[in-house]
């Protein structure tokens, strides 16, 4: 009996030992990066990315190689002109670039080196009248024509390049456009076909559309605003006894104005639109029906918000002729995020400087433009555009990405292992590698890509093929392997019932096991023959936590988001653990008043016997993760939703013989159970809080004392 | 029981009695050098009329009592340098003839830097506003020179300016201690002749020379509005000054120099005395003042920089302030000038004469030079985030052992030559993350331990390779070793010196606490490294991060605003000489530059500031020929192409981070070299690189420049003392020279027939 005391406390140290060393650990994730990093030296960024699908977070900041380096600086001085009033837009067009200064009502048209070839300015209409577009914020060149989003003026111009004014277009007359419609458009752009987009500031419209024979067709494209079945009940009530003074002075929730659009190829419309509490979707490809056909509505196409002081804006857009966009990002931190046409982030280079002290820093970022592979970005605080140019390296990736969605893997190989030479970060050259090895039918080495380039889908892919190859050559082995091991336990089992052999002697643990057929009785004997064992109670509980902490570390790649960067089994403890404690004790509270005659020692050794199915149901997860696919997953989904299920049975059955309560009976108490779970969960915050504020006190009255 | 009780309680109450005795004792402080009090303002007169105040062979000293200007004549060249430029001397008429009156800024000698006492900003009162304006100027002749005291009388500051001539140069120089202040407003900085290098905006054959990593020339363009108006510090990080946001990625100012061309005159400046708790500002471009200049800024009394505390109320709108101590800096701050001209008004004449500064009075000696053909810096190790049975932990991830160094090495020599020389950086406890100070002074078992190194040391010797194990001195974020948190620097408030630092890309704080070694810590801690080096069986010790950043240490006055700093970095390279090591100093500033054998990590690039005309190599223009070098890794380079002609125009070996295994786990370290370090990928590139410039680096190797050409804005020529040259076109056109084409982005080296 002492032996048993002495065991016992012993084990109960080491659980509070362990527990404690849980909340201990919390802290250890200080990081300091140290004095040795780095980035290039030659430039006043750091060139990153995001990888995808590392841990349970969205996305994973890597830092790499530099793709895009500073070319120059075009200003007012560098091309020899006066000082412009502003920089409102760029755009590029047969290797001339477009500068709109809408301030001055001047055009600076620049040739390929960006040296100054001619000034469009001084406008005259047919009529013989000066023509200014002072106040202009947008411009777009195709061909031998260009037009400006004439914003202050309410209209847009139709110039040649050369300098000529063609025709103006005011807001037209239409029954589409609502009569209080106030028109400043703001971006323009023309498709392949001719038909003109113009994107009018604050308009949640759309843009408007004209046909190549100038002619307004409609709006275009506009955004939406996304009702959850909580709002919309909520606005369906309200409207119900709601007066019409009391809807004239709501508030409708109206969809977002996108800032700026570019032409895509193939004519789709690619939008961003920038807010301040919209952190995904920002970026959509429209097609020519206005339809989104991007499918990144949840997506965040910007920096991770949560590490930035301000949510990130994204507020300009340009396509390359191969579908890679570029987006500005332009408020606490400029910077231009570099996707392919299936919207993998390339890298993001460029930063911010609130004086625009370097080459390669913006004070504020306006419009971006593409011409060839570099990219110009207008600031509209130092008035001027700097011209970043693809790196070397930069330019490898673009061209075996570009192989890569193409599905021609014939020199991607052989570029993408370049690419990791000079990058062994670079997780596009990971899923490159592991899509040709697929398609190749290595898939060792497919996998091998894939897991290094956190590629589930491939992954599962080149899974299932090695699989079946593997199964093809040891199917025979296997299958009379089983065979016989069946037959082995069939003979065993026979004849363990032949001789009457007993596995389980301990009569405590016999009962524990078979509360899983024979609930009642179990559950009956634990209450009345006191046949429930407290230490095989908390091994369950324990196992129920490891396997718990396992099934996120040890699962199947395909089905793990594990990331030790970020993984902390405290909050492991907390789901599991804690969480049944939690309910064991408030049911014996709860219990103790209404009625109930269990003790402390029952509910707890009847709720950790419950969790037999689900502890069952999560070995078995483990164990198919590797076996099967995601796609062939769903029968290990429907057992653990029926052992899920089980558990809440055998919990309900050993609480009712525990307290002796008939049915309704438990259902009452457990609903206050779980009432009293979350009054005491409350509780614990309120001291927890109460804590911080009397340490910030403790903290300010240090400071003042110290600063006296 | 009774009488073990009280004789525990007596026991008790005498140890007590004898700690509260002994709480008064202790050595008698040395009192706080101060400002002298305003009240007590006495300064001696002469009145000093127009006219030549001194004047010695080569300079003339003109005071201008009327406009209370001073200027300096060389008699040499006929150029005068004023502290209002030359040009401006005489007052200019605009279009309608009126007199356009020069700008303050310009007309003034001295600005000082103060404190609103309301608002906590920092203002600058300008000395021709300030105080010539309102006649408070006093001036009084010293020896070789004129005393010009500017009295600010609505601020109750006066400070004193002594400008003085020697043989060859001439000097502007405050100290501190002589400086008056009331109560109204703390001083804790001076500008002095801040346009001195003054150049008229879009003057011909002009430019400035800002030492902003390997050097940069700023032409003086116009830019229509207020131009450019910034400032770097002297010397790049300082410790104790806790930003509270994330700093722009600027190359650093390692000399403490600068410089400005005129026409056939040049004017090169020398930061000859303070230079630690400097910053080089500039104005360029200005329309309103017509000209660009650089100047220095002296930082004179310590400060704390704080957030500002919940519910403090100020006018001001910053989130942070200074709050300073009452003491000041004690050592005098000045300036010394050197005037050049003809072919000597130049980049290399600049160079020369720095170079012949530091001879004087650095001991600066042309040294036996191995200079090698490439530099290797192999990483051991870093901490990463790792778990343990599911909780959360650190563990050390090893990317270089001791024996893959040597396997490294060996292939690389066998490859190109064993004229190389290879740093180990982090091969300690947390490896390049701040942890125990130096790493705990070991070779953390998983790199191979000591004995691993031992191993690794005598496989180097054995080829000849030069090797030095780098300690980081400066921070630390765990006790033990011997030092504890209470070796750590101070603040003015007495306060430890703790630094946080910041995420690249959210910019927020990282959640750490670094300590910085006081002074007498880090001579403790380089005492120590000259011991352990012993039992490792060390070629060389390196001292990264004491060769490039400043830290001040509150607990002596001297080391005030990084004062000291250069001595104690000398003091710490002395020890490991004295002790036969080897010694490497990384990015290093002059002072660690100077106490050094060998340096790495040397600029290639500049910050590359918007009003920067082009980079030029002026590091290496210096110590060419002095020290043997290596530049910055190239394979951490976003152009490799661009930086191995920089190499070749500089004349030094390429540099590269290396190291041996990595792991996916790694990809989102915080670390950013691990993208392009990893040995495997770069081995074929970097014999490749060694192999095209080997023949040219082994000709230069110890050599030092004799010429330094700009050919345009893309090009340029470096003349070595051997006959050997370089033309190095960065160009995207071929550029046609004496010697024949050389196509773009590449280079063309040869010898002289004589």
């Amino acid at each position: 009996m002492l032996k048993n005391s002495s065991v016992r406390k012993s084990f109960a140290s080491l659980l509070l030992a362990a527990v404690l060393l849980f909340a201990v650990a919390i802290p250890a994730f200080a990081d300091a990066s140290g004095t040795q990093a780095a980035g290039s030296e030659e430039m006043p960024f750091t060139t990153y990315t995001y990888w995808d699908g590392v841990g349970a977070a969205e996305k994973t900041k890597v830092f790499c190689k530099p793709m895009y380096t500073v070319k120059t600086l075009i200003d007012a001085h560098s091309l020899g002109a006066a000082a412009f009033g502003s920089v409102d837009d760029v755009c590029t067009a047969d290797g001339l670039t477009y500068l709109l200064d809408g301030t001055s009502s001047k055009i600076y048209v620049l040739d390929a080196d960006y040296r100054l070839l001619r000034v469009i300015g001084d406008l005259t209409d047919s009529a013989g009248s000066p023509v200014s577009f002072a106040g202009a914020q947008g411009i777009f060149v195709k061909g031998t024509q260009l037009l400006v989003a004439d914003t202050k003026n309410a209209r847009v111009l139709v110039l040649t390049t050369d300098g000529k004014w063609q025709r103006t277009l005011p807001l037209p007359d239409s029954k589409i456009i609502p009569s209080d419609f106030k028109y400043t458009p703001i971006r323009v752009a023309v498709d392949s076909r001719d038909y003109l987009y113009v994107a009018s500031d604050g308009s949640y419209y759309g843009a408007l559309v004209y046909s190549p024979e100038m002619e307004f067709l409609g709006f275009y494209g506009a955004n939406t605003v996304a009702v959850s079945i909580g709002e919309a009940l909520r606005s369906f009530i309200t409207d119900l006894f709601s007066t019409d003074a009391k809807r004239a002075g709501s508030v409708r929730a109206l969809p977002y104005q996108f800032t700026d659009f570019a032409i895509g190829p193939h004519d789709f419309v690619y939008t961003v639109t920038a807010t301040a509490d919209q952190a995904a979707g920002q970026i959509k490809r429209l097609n020519p029906g206005g339809k989104d056909v991007l499918g990144k509505e949840s997506f965040n196409f910007a920096d991770d918000a949560t590490h930035l002081a301000t949510v990130p804006a994204l507020r300009a857009i340009d396509v390359d002729e191969d579908g890679f966009f570029y987006a500005l990002q332009s408020n606490a931190a400029n910077r231009v995020f570099w996707y392919d046409r299936e919207s993998n982030l390339i890298c993001v280079f460029g930063t911010s400087n609130s004086v625009q002290a370097q080459k390669g820093t913006l004070a504020m970022g306006g419009s971006v433009a593409v011409n060839g592979t570099d990219v110009l970005v207008t600031d509209s605080v130092s008035k001027n555009v700097t011209v970043f140019s693809i790196t070397p390296y930069g330019e490898l990736v673009r061209s075996t990405q570009l192989s890569t969605l193409d599905d021609d893997f014939g020199a991607t190989v052989e570029n993408w292992n370049k690419v990791l030479q000079a990058d062994v970060n670079c997780q596009l050259a990971y899923r490159g590698l592991a899509k040709a090895a697929y398609t190749q039918g290595d898939y060792r080495a497919a996998l091998r890509y894939a897991r290094q380039g956190t590629d589930r889908e491939t992954y599962a892919s080149a899974f299932v093929k090695q699989r079946t190859a593997f199964l093809e050559t040891w199917f025979t082995p296997l299958f009379l392997g089983l065979v016989v091991l069946i037959a082995a336990l069939a003979f065993l089992l026979r004849l363990k019932h032949k001789k009457g052999v007993r596995l389980l002697k301990n009569e405590r643990l016999r009962n524990l096991f078979s509360c899983v057929a024979h609930p009642f009785e179990a559950f009956r004997l634990v209450k009345e023959k006191g046949m429930g064992s407290l230490p095989a109670a908390t091994v369950l509980l324990a196992l129920f936590y490891l396997l718990s902490a396992l099934r996120d570390t040890a699962s199947g790649f395909a089905f793990s988001h594990f990331d030790a960067s970020n993984y902390n089994a405290f909050f492991v403890l907390l789901r599991t653990v804690a969480l049944v404690l939690l309910f064991v004790v408030c049911n014996w509270l709860v219990c103790v008043l209404m009625g109930g005659i269990g003790r402390l020692r029952e509910i707890y050794t009847v709720t950790c016997y419950s969790l037999l199915p689900v502890i069952v149901s999560t070995v078995v997860s483990i164990a198919f993760s590797h076996l099967l696919s995601p796609d062939e997953f769903v029968f290990v989904q429907i057992f653990n939703a029926v052992c899920v299920g089980y558990t809440f049975f055998l919990l309900a059955v050993g609480i009712m013989k525990v307290h002796d309560f008939g049915f309704g009976r438990f259902l009452g108490t457990t609903a206050v159970t779980v009432i009293a779970m979350m009054i005491l969960v409350f509780l614990i915050f309120l001291i927890f809080m109460l804590g911080q504020q009397v340490y910030a006190w403790i903290e300010t009255v240090f400071t003042e004392i110290r600063y006296r | 029981m009774k009488q073990n009780l009280k004789g525990g309680v007596s026991l008790l109450l005498a140890v007590l009695l004898l700690a509260c005795g002994l709480t008064g004792c202790g050595g008698e402080e040395a009192p706080l050098t101060t400002f002298l009090p305003y009240a007590e303002l006495d300064v001696a007169d002469e009145s000093v009329p127009t006219g030549t105040v001194c004047e010695n062979a080569r300079w003339q000293l003109l005071w201008d009592a009327s406009t209370k200007r001073v200027s300096f004549a060389d008699k040499a060249t006929g150029a005068l340098w004023g502290q209002v430029p030359a040009e401006a001397a005489e007052p200019a008429r605009d279009e309608s003839g009126r007199v356009k009156k020069n700008h303050p800024q310009m007309e003034s000698a001295l600005y000082v830097v103060y404190q609103d006492p309301n608002s906590f900003d920092d203002v600058t009162a300008y000395s021709y506003t300030g105080a010539v304006q309102s006649g408070e100027v006093y001036t009084e002749r010293i020896e070789n020179g004129l005393r010009v005291t500017y009295d600010f009388y609505d601020l109750e500051i006066a400070v004193p300016v002594d400008f003085t001539i020697a043989d060859g140069s001439f000097s502007v120089s405050v100290d501190p201690t002589k400086i008056f202040e009331g109560e109204i407003c703390k001083a804790h900085s001076v500008a002095l002749a801040p346009f001195l290098c003054g150049l008229k905006n879009d003057a011909e054959n002009s430019w400035l020379f800002l030492p902003d990593g390997s050097g940069a020339v700023v032409r003086p363009l116009s830019s229509g509005g207020v131009g450019v108006v910034d400032k770097q510090d002297v010397f790049g990080r300082e410790f104790a000054y806790q930003s509270f946001s994330r700093l722009p990625e600027t190359a650093q100012v390692y000399l403490p120099v600068f410089g400005a061309k005129k026409g056939n005159n040049a004017l090169f400046a020398v930061l000859s005395s303070g230079a630690e708790s400097a910053s080089l500002n500039w104005t360029v471009g200005s329309d309103n003042i017509g000209y660009s200049t650089i100047y220095p800024q002296f930082t004179i009394r310590g400060f704390r920089y704080i957030r500002r505390p919940e519910n403090f109320v100020t006018t001001t709108t910053l989130g942070a302030f200074k709050i300073f101590g009452e003491g000041i800096v004690t050592k005098p701050v000045s300036v010394t000038y050197f005037s050049l001209s003809g072919e000597n008004a130049d980049l290399d004449g600049m160079a020369d004469c720095y170079r012949d500064y530091l001879t004087q009075t650095g001991g600066l000696k042309a040294a036996a030079q191995d200079e090698g053909v490439a530099a290797f810096k192999y990483v051991g190790a870093l901490m990463q985030p790792a778990f343990f049975a599911g909780i959360p932990t650190k563990k050390l991830f090893p990317l270089t052992t001791t024996a893959q160094a040597e396997t490294m090495t060996n292939e690389l020599a066998d490859a190109i030559g064993a004229d190389i020389s290879v740093t180990l950086a982090g091969f300690g406890k947390s490896g390049v993350d701040p942890g125990q100070v130096a790493g705990g002074f070991t070779v953390a078992g998983k790199l191979g331990g000591a004995k691993g190194m031992r191993k690794l040391s005598a496989a180097l010797a054995a080829k000849n390779i030069p090797s030095y194990l780098d300690f980081d001195l400066l921070s630390f974020t765990k006790r033990g070793a011997g030092f504890s948190k209470r070796s750590a620097a101070t603040y003015p408030d007495g306060q430890v010196v703790k630094y946080t630092t910041f995420d690249d890309i959210g910019g927020g704080t990282n959640d750490d606490r670094i300590f910085v070694l006081s002074r007498a810590g880090i001579s403790r801690a380089a005492a120590r490294v000259a011991k352990r080096a012993a039992s490792l069986d060390l070629f060389g010790v390196s001292y990264a991060s004491l060769s490039q950043f400043l830290s001040s240490d509150y607990t002596v006055q001297s080391s005030y605003v990084g004062g000291g700093m250069s001595e104690d970095v000398a003091a710490c390279f002395d020890v490991a000489r004295t002790a036969g090591y080897g010694t490497l100093a990384s990015a290093p500033n002059v002072y660690a530059a100077l106490s050094a054998d060998r340096l790495a990590d040397v600029p290639l690039y500049s910050s590359n500031f918007v009003m920067t005309s082009y980079d030029v190599p002026f590091y290496a223009l210096v110590f060419k020929g002095y020290r043997p070098m290596s530049a910055v890794s190239l394979n951490l380079c976003a152009d490799r192409q661009d930086a191995l002609l920089r190499c070749v125009e500089a004349g030094v070996a390429p540099g590269y981070t290396l190291y041996y295994q990595t792991d996916p786990s790694l990809a989102s370290s915080d670390h950013s070299f691990l993208y392009g370090g990893h040995y495997a990928g770069n081995r074929d590139e970097i014999i490749a690189d060694v192999e095209g410039l080997a023949d040219f680096l082994r000709s230069v190797a110890g050599v030092a420049v004799s010429d330094y050409t700009r050919l345009g804005d893309t090009a340029s020529r470096t003349t070595y003392e051997n006959g050997v040259w370089a033309i190095v076109n960065f160009g995207d056109a071929p550029l046609e020279t004496e010697f024949g084409a050389v196509p773009a982005k590449s280079y063309l080296t040869g010898r002289a027939q004589n």
